[in-house]
C-alpha cells in the first residue's frame, strides 16, 4: 500500500508543478481510513470498504423500503422486476430445485450490480474492480458448487469429468481437460469481471485526461467519446453482474442436476 | 497496479465477507420473503377477484334468465286475461243483443196486431156506413127498400 501511495504522491506532485501527466490507475489505490491491526492482521476499514458498506446500505435501502402494496409503486415495480428476473433466470436454468440458492444469487447479483453501477460514479471506487474481490466471490462460487455437488451425488459427482458416450481411449485425452476446465472455472469467473471493470474505468480515465489536456479547444472529441463509453460501460456493469450470477447458476445446476 | 498490492488483500477480504454476509442476510431474511410474499399475495388476489367475477358473472346471467322467464310469463298471462275477457264482452255483447231483438220483435208483433184490430174495426164501420149508405142509394133509385140481410151480404161481397 505505501509504494504505491507514494508513486502517485509523485505523480499529483507532477501535475501540481504545472507539467501533465495521465495516472489512470490512481482511481484504484486503496487507501485506510480507519486503521486496524488485529494480532498483526492488517484489517484496516479502507476506501474500498466503505464502498461496500455503502453497497450494503444502497441494497437495503432498495429492497427494504417502497412497502408491499397489491397496486405496487414505481419502486415496489422496480424491486418485483428485479426479484422476478433473477427468479426467471434460475427457473430457466436450475429448475425449481434451486430454490434454496435463490438467496445467494440474488445477493450476488444486487453485490456485484451495485459494485459496478457506484463504480461509474466520479470519484467513487469500483469494488469489483479488485481481482481479490471477484475472485473471493468467484471461490465462494466454487466451493459452494463442489460441495452441493458431493453432498448431492457423493462420489458419483467425480462423473462429471467423465464425458459420456465417449469412447474409452479419449477418455485420456478429455478427464484431465474437463479436471482443468472445472478448476479454471474460479479463474474466469473472477477474472472476466475484474478485468471489465478495471479496463472500462482505465479507459474513461484515459479519455478524462485527454479532456483535460487537449482543453477547451480540442477536447470535445474525447469528451463526445467519453460519453459514449459511458453508455457503454454501464451496459457492461450490468451485463457483467448478470454473467455472474448466470454463471453462478449454470455451475449450481452442474452441481445439483449433473446433466453435462 | 494497486490491485496487484498484497497488503491489501486481507483487508478486502475481510470487508468483503462482513459486508456480502450482512447483505446475504437482509435479502435472505428480509427482502425477499417480503417481496415474494407481495408477489404471491396479489397473484393469489388477482385470482381471487376473478373468481368472483365470474360468479358474479353466472348471477347476473342466472337473474336475466328468471327475468326472461318472468317476463315470458307474464305476457302469457296478460294474453289469457285479453283473451278471457274479449270473450266475455263478446258473449255479454250478443246476450244483450238478443235481448234488444226478443223485445223489439214483440214490440213489433204488438203494434201489427194493434193495427190489424184497428183495420178491422174500421172496415166494420166502413161496412156498416157502407150499408147504411148503400140502402139509401138504392132506396132513392129503386123506391124500394132493400132487406138488411141483402145489404149486409152484398157489402160483404164488394169488401171481401
Amino acid at each position: 500500500m505505501a509504494s504505491e501511495a507514494a508513486a502517485h504522491k509523485a505523480a499529483e506532485a507532477a501535475e501540481a508543478a504545472g507539467g501533465f501527466s495521465i495516472d489512470p490507475m490512481h482511481q484504484f489505490v486503496i487507501h485506510r481510513i480507519i486503521p486496524v491491526k488485529i494480532g498483526g492482521l492488517d484489517l484496516s476499514f479502507t476506501n474500498s470498504s466503505l464502498w461496500m458498506v455503502i453497497i450494503v446500505a444502497l441494497a437495503a435501502l432498495f429492497l427494504l423500503a417502497g412497502g408491499r402494496r397489491v397496486v405496487p409503486t414505481r419502486w415496489q415495480s422496480l424491486k418485483e422486476m428485479t426479484y422476478e428476473f433473477i427468479a426467471g433466470t434460475m427457473r430457466d436454468i436450475l429448475g425449481d430445485s434451486g430454490r434454496a440458492f435463490f438467496p445467494f444469487v440474488f445477493t450476488l447479483f444486487i453485490f456485484i450490480l451495485l459494485a459496478n453501477m457506484l463504480g461509474m460514479v466520479p470519484y467513487s471506487f469500483t469494488v469489483t474492480s479488485h481481482i481479490i474481490v471477484t475472485f473471493a466471490l468467484a471461490l465462494v462460487v466454487f466451493v459452494l458448487a463442489t460441495i452441493v455437488g458431493f453432498i448431492k451425488h457423493g462420489a458419483g459427482y467425480l462423473k462429471l469429468f467423465v464425458p459420456s458416450g465417449v469412447p474409452a481411449y479419449m477418455l485420456v485425452l478429455l478427464v484431465p481437460i474437463e479436471i482443468i476446465s472445472y478448476f479454471t472455472r474460479p479463474m474466469s469467473l473472477s477474472v472476466r469481471l475484474f478485468a471489465n471493470m478495471m479496463a472500462g474505468h482505465t479507459m474513461l480515465k484515459v479519455f478524462g485526461a485527454f479532456v483535460v489536456g487537449l482543453g477547451i479547444i480540442g477536447g470535445w472529441a474525447p469528451l463526445a467519446m467519453m460519453v459514449a463509453l459511458s453508455g457503454l460501460e454501464v451496459l457492461v456493469a450490468f451485463l457483467q453482474a448478470y454473467v455472474f450470477a448466470v454463471l453462478t447458476v449454470i455451475y449450481l445446476n452442474d452441481a445439483i442436476n449433473m446433466h453435462h | 497496479m494497486p490491485q496487484l498490492d498484497f497488503s491489501t488483500y486481507l483487508s478486502q477480504i475481510f470487508w468483503l465477507a462482513i459486508t456480502f454476509g450482512a447483505l446475504y442476510l437482509i435479502v435472505a431474511r428480509m427482502a425477499l420473503p417480503a417481496i415474494g410474499g407481495a408477489i404471491e399475495h396479489r397473484r393469489s388476489r388477482i385470482a381471487d377477484d376473478l373468481d368472483a367475477a365470474e360468479r358474479f358473472k353466472r348471477d347476473a346471467e342466472k337473474a336475466l334468465a328468471d327475468y326472461e322467464s318472468s317476463l315470458a310469463e307474464s305476457r302469457a298471462r296478460a294474453q289469457k286475461l285479453v283473451q278471457e275477457q274479449k270473450e266475455k264482452v263478446t258473449a255479454e255483447l250478443e246476450a244483450a243483443r238478443a235481448r234488444t231483438e226478443a223485445e223489439l220483435s214483440a214490440k213489433i208483433a204488438e203494434a201489427e196486431a194493434r193495427v190489424r184490430a184497428s183495420k178491422e174495426e174500421a172496415l166494420k164501420e166502413l161496412g156498416g156506413a157502407i150499408g147504411g149508405l148503400t140502402g139509401e142509394i138504392v132506396t132513392r133509385l129503386t123506391g124500394e127498400e132493400p132487406s138488411p140481410e141483402r145489404l149486409k151480404k152484398a157489402v160483404e161481397k164488394v169488401l171481401g
